[in-house]
């Protein structure tokens, strides 16, 4: 077996190719048994089902107690194989599954001539252990194993997040089938959550009990008088032949239910590949309370898994329309971000807090043109003092200099005015955590009403400041709050006594945004005292240091591009680097293959440096996949490089 | 599998209670006529003296040795106690009647014994004791369990096919199968409530029993009276088909013909047809509940 994967990732989800006795197939793709031929990918049990005349084909040795040397002898050389296991039981301890896997290892062992382990699919039961699973697939990696299947029973339970769990634990290389019971509704999940092959037996199984799977449910046809409408091929010829229900074939409900999972299938690809998968996983938690269940114990106990590759930038809108986007990995990495990395420029002596607009970025909205003219007409010369820190659901608090910044430019949520408790206790944290950042002097002005003054009032407790509320029962647009904004920040300047001074706006953007994309400090080494900057705010801003450019501001991405001067600045921080396997980079890309190591913090998208052996800057570029994948991967582009030394 | 521990007096029953408890089943014969096959199924081990002390067992052979309609006495017992010396007994005490010793050899290979039964011998140790009771004239029966837990439908059914065949190689008298059927406080019942366990279908009964008298000298006596056929806990089929099926598995134990197997065409087939294709290569279970949602609501 020869599995390959290729660029692009949503999430953990990523396209790949799987050679199979010298044919291709994408993947991800869909897997079924000899009976059902509409299906090209094929599993077959040795000894027991006919061989099927498909060449795209996995062997499946039977149960642990009937595996002989001739059945394993009898298996074509080209051909890969299922290593035999036990149906699990939960009532079974860990010790149980752990044995599980020392028999497969023995069957390598014990049939190391005709099984090269390089062919073969290890089965992880759902009961193992997290540390006796990293214990145990380095010594199936050792003989070759790079391919592991795990059991999906359907019911979306504890048992399949056992599953999920330890597929998130499986190197990053191998892999990956979900064999069981899968319900076309899983198909976006497990895509997402990077299966590459998945198994739809329950095709059959269905239409042999008499049900007629649909994206988002089924539909009993035994017993039912009127059948829902379907205009799949199968259904068409059914109708046109006779119309009552107990007319619907079996085979005619096998070829219908195989186009649900084969057309869902292609909805999650496609999504993957437009950066929209998340959202259609998380459109389908509607389907079942235990979907919605799941993704939610995913997003908890997998965020990590998720979040390792999930893309640092993406395109188009991103709409978060309900709960199942809160903890979503690239809404709760802006908020570990800007909590962890965002640093105020230190002479703010106001803070004020502003509520989100529909429109974005924020400054483009009819409500903060009105926001910004007050504030300007309030402070007037001594603007340069006021901070500003805009409030919503879910992402937090966005500082205004990181608006532009994925995803605060581009997120789209339902308005209502009115929050839900998690979405007002999401951004009450963040405010307190935000204002901490400030000096205990500084005056937060509060200009929010509704759920911002909600989240607002959560965090009172916490923020040490003090705070001058200004819209009074008011909406914050309404011409009463624009004028208690006006008023109060007048009356604060007299009482702060602000001196006039120029402003830094294109140095506080720059600085915040070196911070977010390459943490604490690589602002101010990227961004010194003496920097020239030129541009517009949110526009393309230039930055040179002793009259060489060391970044640009690109303000339709929100992000820093480095040059090799800047990558130079950054360096010593040692972080987002990719040491490469030479000392000169040819042509226009950094393959796996010469990534000698990388910084596992690196995610798609990410701006890398790239160094060499004595970490010598070699060039600046965008990591196209992350950090471990970089290290782990034999094949594929790791990095598309911009600037490099010539 | 059983709860025979659970089923049992909590005491150790008295000499003098089994002889008595024998005496009032016996009861039951009066006035029957000749020729009688007595069956003594104590769920355990007839030879074993701590389960019967050797005063009932001797006064129970000695009460059938007296009943001259008794043509044939069939009792179980775990393998370690067929010896010489017992079967001498049997023997002396019972004449020229033809003896059947019921012996659980569950399946033939000792992976599945050993891993999915959890009883604690060999095939080999069956092999002799069987060998030890031909050489006093006295035949085995073995029990055959169809579908221990761990196993997908079809290994359940090809396991139960080659332990027949086995079996029969060895010298058995009677096959007779015993489809597992789900016991209060048991780990099976554990595994069946949480869907992982389903007991056998009884299209795989069915099967057993067909591919099992096709490849069996006739000789050899294939039999099955399952437990709770038809419901939930016993080996059982969609519903709509299991009485006539179960009645057809009955009446083939008496015929030994398989054209009295089956007659009928159930809708549920392919989905049988389907479960063990796919349970081979999922390694998934199909229970009952969750393999149809719809049920469900």
């Amino acid at each position: 077996m020869e599995f390959l994967i290729e660029r692009g990732h949503d999430g953990p989800a990523r396209f790949g190719n799987l050679k199979l006795r010298s044919l291709s197939t994408p993947t991800p793709t869909l897997i079924a048994g000899v009976s059902i031929p509409e299906v090209k990918l094929t599993y077959w049990t040795v000894g027991r089902d006919d061989e099927p005349e498909s060449k795209q084909r996995i062997a499946v040795l039977p149960s642990l107690g009937t595996i002989d040397s001739a059945l394993v002898h009898s298996i074509r050389s080209d051909e890969d194989v299922l290593l035999p296991s036990l149906p699990p039981s939960s009532s079974l301890g860990p010790e149980f599954a752990v044995a599980l896997l020392h028999e497969q290892l023995s069957v390598l062992n014990n049939h190391g001539e005709d099984l090269a382990a390089s062919r073969a699919i290890v089965r992880i039961p759902p009961r193992l252990r997290p540390e006796d699973m990293d214990s145990l697939v380095p010594e199936f990696s050792k003989l070759g194993v790079h391919a592991a299947a795990f059991l999906i029973d359907g019911s979306l339970g504890p048992e399949d997040m056992r599953s999920l769990s330890l597929r998130a634990r499986l190197p990053c290389n191998w892999l990956a089938l979900a064999l069981g019971r899968v319900n076309p509704n899983a198909i976006p999940l497990l895509v997402y959550l990077g299966f590459d092959i998945i198994d739809i037996g329950r095709a059959a199984g269905a239409a042999f009990h008499r049900i007629r799977l649909w994206p988002m449910g089924s539909e009993d046809v035994a017993g039912s008088a009127e059948l829902r409408y379907c205009p799949c091929h199968a259904c068409v010829s059914w109708r046109s032949m006779a119309d009552t229900p107990d007319q619907l074939g079996d085979s005619t409900l096998v070829s219908h239910n195989v186009g649900v999972y084969e057309s869902l299938l292609s909805e999650s690809v496609q999504a993957a590949h437009a950066g929209r998968l998340r959202y259609l996983v998380e459109s389908m938690t509607h389907s079942s309370t235990a979907h919605a269940t799941i993704l939610r114990m995913v997003d908890k106990r997998l965020y990590g898994y998720l979040e390792e590759f999930t893309s640092s930038s993406g395109g188009g809108v991103l709409p978060l329309v309900g709960p199942e986007s809160y903890n979503s990995p690239v809404v709760r990495r802006f908020r570990e971000y800007v909590a962890s990395r965002y640093a105020p420029p230190k002479h703010k002596k106001l803070v004020v807090v502003l509520p989100c607009s529909a429109r974005k970025p924020y400054s483009d909205s009819k409500s903060h043109k009105l926001f910004t003219q007050a504030i300007d007409s309030g402070l007037h010369r001594g603007r340069q003092f006021a901070a500003e820190a805009i409030v919503t659901s879910p992402l937090g608090v966005v500082p205004r200099e990181l608006e532009r910044a994925y995803p605060a430019s581009v997120y789209d949520v339902p308005v209502t005015g009115d929050w839900d408790a998690e979405e007002v206790s999401i951004a009450g944290e963040a405010l307190a955590v935000h204002l901490a950042k400030f000096d205990k002097s500084v005056v937060v002005v509060a200009h929010v009403a509704e759920g911002y003054e909600e989240a607002m009032k959560a965090a009172e407790s916490r923020i040490e400041q003090s705070i001058v509320y200004t819209t009074d029962g008011h909406s914050a647009t309404s011409k009463q709050s624009l004028e208690g904004l006006r008023e109060t920040l007048k009356d604060l300047s007299d009482i702060l006594s602000l001196s006039p001074g120029p402003r830094n706006q294109l140095e506080e953007i720059l600085r915040a945004t070196a911070d977010y994309q390459f943490g604490t400090g690589a602002g101010e080494a990227l961004v010194p005292e003496d920097s020239a900057l030129r541009g517009k705010p949110y526009g393309t801003i230039l930055c040179r240091v002793d009259g060489a450019q060391t970044c640009a501001f690109v303000g339709a991405t929100g992000s820093l591009s480095l040059t090799l001067e800047g990558a130079r600045l950054i360096a010593p921080l040692k972080r987002y680097w990719v040491r490469f396997d030479g000392d000169h980079i040819e042509g226009g890309s950094v393959f796996a293959v010469a990534v000698r190591d990388a910084d596992p913090g690196i995610r798609p998208s990410d701006e890398v440096v790239i160094i060499g052996a004595d970490d010598d800057v070699l060039g600046v570029g965008r990591s196209e996949m992350s950090g471990r994948e970089m290290c782990e991967f034999e094949r594929g582009r790791a990095v598309s490089v911009r600037h490099k030394v010539e | 599998m059983c709860s025979y521990l659970l089923d049992g007096s909590r005491e150790q029953p008295s000499s003098e209670q089994l002889e008595e408890q024998f005496a009032r089943a016996m009861s039951k014969l009066d006035g029957a006529e000749g020729p009688l096959s007595v069956k003594l199924y104590t769920s355990g081990s007839f030879l074993d003296p701590e389960e019967v002390q050797l005063s009932a067992r001797a006064s129970i052979l000695a009460r059938l040795r007296n009943d001259q309609r008794i043509q044939q006495v069939v009792i179980e017992s775990r393998p370690e106690f067929v010896s010489d010396e017992n079967m001498i007994q049997l023997r002396n005490l019972l004449g020229e009647r033809e003896i059947e010793l019921g012996v659980g050899l569950e399946s033939s290979s000792d992976f599945i014994r050993r891993i999915c039964i959890n009883k604690g011998f060999s095939t080999e140790n069956f092999r002799r004791a069987l060998e030890t009771a031909r050489a006093h004239d006295i035949g085995i029966r073995a029990y055959v369990l169809v579908k221990p837990p761990f196993l997908t439908e079809r290994d359940a059914l090809l396991d139960s096919v080659k332990t027949a065949r086995d079996a029969a190689a060895m010298g058995v008298t009677t096959v007779s199968f015993n489809p597992v059927n789900v016991q209060k406080y048991t780990l099976v019942e554990r595994m069946w409530s949480k869907g992982e366990y389903r007991p056998p279908w009884l299209w795989t009964v069915l099967e057993v029993l067909r591919q099992s008298r096709e490849s069996l000298p006739r000789s050899v006596d294939i039999v099955c009276d399952p437990v709770a056929a038809g419901k939930g806990r016993g080996t059982h089929n969609c519903g709509k088909c299991d009485d006539l099926l179960t009645a057809s598995v009955r009446l083939f134990s008496l015929t030994q013909e398989i054209t009295d197997l089956g007659g009928v065409d159930c809708e549920c087939l392919p989905l049988w047809r389907h479960i063990l294709e796919h349970e081979d290569s999922s390694l998934l279970v199909h229970d009952d509940l969750r393999s149809n949602p719809e049920q469900r609501l």
